[in-house]
């Protein structure tokens, strides 16, 4: 872990390694990680009750949709991890306009959300219309309130990575950001390959 | 110093859960909840049944939200010393939510205590009593939100070289609050895990809020020591 | 630019992609047995999802009690996923 602010500077940690970003925020990134984590399985569990309905409904997803989503997702975390890079070597510039790649891919993101509930919408499809498109609607969204909050936090990001030189303390801060952009995009693989994939 | 009365306002946090779920459970016997599912007639059967339970359980319930009010105001205090000199304006939006919340706590034993107040009435109107208690209790999940943010945000900003609460603290807050969204979804849902009775509805959250209190309570305790031992 | 592409990070990103679009075949090409699709989709999913892990979040640099409850929380959710999936539960 990286050593908290009290440690004696002599003092060898039990098991050494490097963290990136602040020990809470690790703690919040795992938090979410187990709430979605009972997601999935709640899924999974009540999927099992009526597999044939979850089947039949799971084939009314735009899988196109789902691929770009997925697409965007992933090159997200590319500029995100970029950035990051770019930051440490004092590249703030740089780091600025990819934090600023990341958050045109979760606007993206969001646009094609739109239209694909909106597709759903017009085709008569909500989360009432069975458990399927309710765990559909529901944990999708719940995922998109995560990138919207992401998408602050990169905006966040993007402005202040710019005010060169970056103290240890900053550049953690920007560390603990990106961290939870990546748990963001982590998420929704799981999500993708949950409801759109799983045969 | 007043670290003494402090503590004993954070005391509430650890009292306020206690005696909440002293009502609840072993005497109204509502844990796990009642499914909404249920039919009229067996809930007013279990109003008839238990009576005295209920109404004792309902009165500790109450009786457990005026702990909740020393509670917010001891977190206030120690939130107040981290925004000074700015306007604490976080400190007045956890104060505001922590006592509204109070109610939370107030309302359902109130309307508990109606339910069982005649308990051969129609049961249809035992059922609505019953249906406004849960609601109630499980679903204003927004401020509980607005004060954990509001708290684990200022807990965040603090740059002191000697935070008042522990940073992991301030995280905590955040994600509580997280767990709390899918409660609001109970409106729509009679079964399943969104439902009054469900997991993510209220399992997780309610799983999740009495660690908070004792999470938040021993925090505020501890920070009113050191202010003390600080002299400030 | 080139610092930018020719990176490790690139190359997590090409990996990640095939990983998607392997999960994609495996899910949507008539597969003959729909159980091991189903592992295959799975598991592919959370091998991505430790990707994003260890090379995104860097967590390959991390003290072993971390990366090892990492692994154990990946395999732990994905076996128990595969079990809901394939009805054995």
């Amino acid at each position: 872990m990286t050593r908290g602010r009290g440690t004696p500077a002599n003092r060898q940690p039990r098991f050494p390694g490097h963290v990136p970003g602040e020990a809470g925020i690790w703690m919040f990134i795992f938090g979410d990680m187990m709430m979605f984590s009972l997601f999935f399985i709640v899924f999974a569990y009540y999927r099992q009750q009526e597999v044939a309905l979850f089947e039949a409904s799971r084939l009314h997803l735009n899988i196109v949709f789902g691929v770009i989503n997925t697409l965007l997702m992933l090159s997200s975390s590319w500029f995100v991890a970029s950035a990051v890079r770019m930051t440490r070597v004092g590249r703030g510039h740089t780091a600025s306009i990819l934090f600023g790649g990341a958050f045109m891919c979760g606007v993206c993101f969001g646009v094609v959300k739109f239209f694909e509930y909106g597709q759903k919408f017009h085709a008569g499809i909500t989360p009432a219309t069975n458990d399927f498109f309710m765990y559909y609607f529901i944990f999708t969204g719940i995922h998109f309130i995560h990138v919207l909050i992401g998408m602050g936090v990169l905006a966040f990001l993007s402005a202040h990575v710019r005010s060169a030189p970056l103290s240890g303390t900053r550049i953690r801060n920007i560390e603990s950001g990106a961290s939870f952009w990546h748990v963001v995009d982590l998420l929704w693989i799981v999500l993708f390959a949950l409801l759109y994939v799983v045969p | 110093m007043n670290a003494k009365s402090q503590i004993l306002c954070a005391l509430g946090g650890i009292l306020c859960p206690l005696i909440f779920f002293g009502g609840l459970w072993p005497a109204a016997g509502f844990f796990p909840p009642p499914p909404p599912l249920e039919g009229a007639a067996d809930i007013a059967a279990y109003y008839q049944a238990h009576t005295n339970g209920i109404r004792l359980g309902a009165l500790l319930i109450m009786i457990s939200a005026a702990f909740y009010i020393p509670f917010t105001a001891a977190i206030g205090a120690q939130m107040r010393r981290i925004e000074h000199p700015l306007t604490p304006v976080l400190t007045y939006t956890q104060l505001g939510a922590g006592f509204c919340s109070a109610w939370l706590f107030l309302l359902p034993g109130l309307v508990w205590t109606a339910a069982a107040f005649r308990p051969d009435r129609p049961p249809d109107i035992t059922q609505a009593f019953n249906d406004f208690a849960w609601i109630v209790t499980v679903m204003p999940f927004m401020l509980a939100v607005t004060q954990n943010l509001a708290l684990g945000f200022t807990i965040i900003s603090d740059k002191q070289p000697e935070p008042i609460f522990p940073r992991w603290v301030g995280f905590f807050n955040l994600w509580v609050a997280l767990l709390f969204l899918p409660g609001g979804l109970l409106t729509f849902f009679k079964a399943g895990p969104f439902a009054w009775n469900g997991i993510l509805a209220f399992w997780v959250p309610a799983c999740v809020f009495g660690p908070w209190f004792f999470v938040i309570s021993i925090s505020v305790m501890r920070a009113a020591r050191r202010q003390a031992a600080l002299g400030v | 630019m080139r610092a930018l592409i020719l990176t490790r990070t690139s190359l997590v990103w090409l990996i990640l992609v095939a990983a998607t679009i392997v999960a994609l075949r495996a899910g949507f090409d008539l597969p003959a047995d729909l159980r091991l699709a189903r592992i295959a989709v799975l598991c592919i999913a959370f091998i991505k999802v430790r990707f994003v892990l260890c090379e995104f979040m860097e967590l390959r640099a991390a003290p072993l009690p971390m990366r090892l409850l990492v692994d154990v929380w990946c395999a732990a959710v994905c076996a128990t996923l595969i079990v809901l999936f394939l009805g054995v539960a």
